[in-house]
């Protein structure tokens, strides 16, 4: 218990430092004693109206990808179950890519569609996985979800009507977090803490899932119950996250695995670490897109997959040396 | 009506397919009971019915006179305590950790307290788990899972204690071992309901044994009445002796 606390104390401590790097260093790294002697500097503008909402934006998403990812392998008990390795994320870019073909639009569509294809996909998931769900049905179906989300998002593409439209489609199947503004914070914010915290709640319930269903079922865990609120939680935090900043991989299924050999494999102790570790994941990856030296800033989801798909080949090659 | 278990008409299917067909029953707690029968004659699910996780496709099970379906899932598990086959130990947890996972109905929202601490540690000593406490789950051999598994139902305090083939793949020496946990627990007032593969070991252990066989009773009785080679000849279709020798009971199996 003494050394979970250290390990989150030690996360969020790592948190603040990456926050504050986010919002200080970048391609004009800002001289904050000047601009602290003087208010009117209009480099403010550029802390306030800039780093700030991709800071707080990296934090969020970042959390709710984390525990996202923490509560689906608890519920699955699958180490690499990941809204995005699952279709989840790919459900709520189709969400928010199929608005652009609706003859009408009102401010919140787009996000609003991209929760709704993100509880489409997870419902569908965990429809699909209940019962006899083994890991090869539940992958199975997150392969389907990928597929079928994939082809519609083509769709969108090659019937785009105009060339600003498949700028759009791109941005979302490429999550980044530049140039968002505090709109967006105001717009994703709630809904993605209401999501993080219907997904703390699951917490005693994928523990007890560690016995098997039956076994959760027979310590008095409603499943019903529980997957309700981990379809809620997960469309929200994470479909709010890809309204705003596009699809961005693997921190949910990279948090919970580096976390475990720290904090234990019990479910529910995994969550608030993973919540604190995803967002570390997240303002370090943007960081360093911000950072790195090229012509044009590398989208920070294309990063994240370049990061994550050499880690899901190294967690494979290590299951199958366990299953062996 | 205090300590009885009852299914009164209860039908139970599995998807479409019906398994048991208005069964009447009626358990005691402080004994142990025996469900016998051949495979996929419905024990299973006789006991996953009992325990409220089956609902019945009509007819009801009473606890103490009370619908089992009346009660909350915590409420029900508070008082009955189930034991699946091969029960599955998802995430390499510490023992102690999965075995207070037993104490799930009964703590709610809040964390384990001192006084929890006290009656897991209990359950690991009783069921003979105490120096697997710090192990973890993941590297038991069958015979400590099975320790463990029981001091987990243990560490919920039920009244009525259902395990599925608790004592399978075990050797002879763990299934004594369990069994005797699972019987001093019926002594000390729990209703203990198990099924079981081994006719000996269910005529040693058993006050009660019931023979299930194509979804009906085909006897209800002690050892010596329940496990007659008539009845086990019907249900198993072997010829079979049963001999009582200095140990207790025992039955022989003869051939087909």
């Amino acid at each position: 218990m003494t050394r979970r606390r250290i390990v989150i104390a030690g996360l969020a401590g790592l948190v603040l430092v990456l926050a504050a790097a986010s919002l200080i260093l970048g391609r004009t790294s800002l001289p904050l004693a000047d601009m602290l002697a003087h208010p009117e500097d209009p480099l403010w503008a550029v802390l306030v109206q800039l780093r700030l909402p991709r800071t707080l934006l990296a934090l969020l998403i970042g959390a709710g990808l984390g525990l996202s990812g923490a509560a689906l392998q608890g519920f699955t008990r699958n180490p690499l179950a990941d809204p995005g390795v699952l279709g989840v994320s790919s459900c709520a870019a189709l969400g928010a890519v199929l608005t652009l073909s609706l003859p009408f639009a009102f401010p919140l569509l787009q996000p609003l569609a991209a929760m709704a294809g993100a509880l489409a996909g997870v419902g569908l998931l965990l429809a699909l996985s209940g019962g006899a769900g083994s890991m090869t049905v539940f992958l199975l179906a997150g392969v389907v979800l990928n597929t079928i989300a994939g082809a519609g998002v083509a769709l969108a593409l090659s019937l785009a009507p105009t060339p600003w439209a498949v700028n759009g489609i791109i941005d979302w199947l490429m999550g980044s977090l530049a140039d968002r503004s505090l709109e967006d914070v105001a717009f994703a914010g709630p809904f993605i803490l209401v999501g993080l915290g219907l997904l703390v709640l699951t917490g005693r319930a994928l523990d007890a899932l560690t016995l098997g269903e039956s076994g959760a079922a027979s310590l008095g865990i409603d499943l019903s119950r529980t997957r309700a609120l981990l379809a809620a939680g997960t469309a929200l935090a994470v479909g709010a996250g890809v309204a705003v900043a596009g699809v961005i991989g693997f921190a949910g299924l990279v948090t919970p695995h580096l976390l475990r050999p720290l904090v234990g494999a019990r479910p529910s102790g995994l969550l608030w670490p993973s919540a604190l570790g995803g967002a570390a994941i997240v303002l370090a990856g943007d960081l360093a897109v911000r950072l790195t030296p090229s012509a044009a800033e590398v989208r920070l989801g294309v990063a994240m997959a370049c990061l994550g798909g050499p880690f899901f080949l190294f967690l494979l090659l290590s299951l199958r040396r366990r299953m062996a | 009506m205090s300590g009885v278990l009852e299914a009164r008409g209860l039908t139970l299917k599995r998807g479409r397919r019906e398994i048991l067909a208005g069964l009447d029953l009626s358990l005691n707690r402080g004994e142990v009971t025996v469900l016998l029968g051949p495979n996929g004659a419905g024990k299973s699910s006789l006991l996953a019915g009992l325990c409220g996780l089956l609902r019945p496709a009509s007819g009801k099970v009473l606890l103490d006179g009370e619908d089992l379906s009346a009660l909350s899932p915590a409420a029900r598990a508070r008082r009955i305590g189930f034991l699946p086959q091969t029960p599955e130990i998802a995430w390499p947890l510490e023992v102690r950790i999965l075995v207070g996972l037993g104490r799930t109905p009964h703590i709610g929202a809040r964390g384990l307290s001192g006084e929890d601490a006290r009656i897991i540690d209990a359950a690991l000593a009783e069921a003979g788990a105490a120096d697997l406490a710090d192990r973890d789950a993941s590297t038991l051999s069958g015979g400590e899972r099975a320790r463990v598994m029981i001091a987990r139902v243990l560490a919920g305090e039920p009244d009525w204690l259902l395990a599925d083939e608790p004592l399978a793949g075990l050797d002879p020496g763990c299934q004594i071992d369990a069994a005797q946990t699972l019987v001093r627990r019926a002594r000390a007032g729990c209703g203990v309901v198990l099924t079981l593969h081994d006719l000996t070991l269910a005529a040693r252990i058993a006050d009660r044994v019931l023979v299930l066989a194509e979804g009906k009773l085909l006897a209800d009785g002690p050892p010596e009445v329940a496990l007659v080679p008539d009845v086990l000849a019907r249900a198993f279709g072997v010829r079979t002796a049963l001999r009582r020798g200095p140990e207790g009971l025992s039955v022989d199996i003869l051939g087909r």
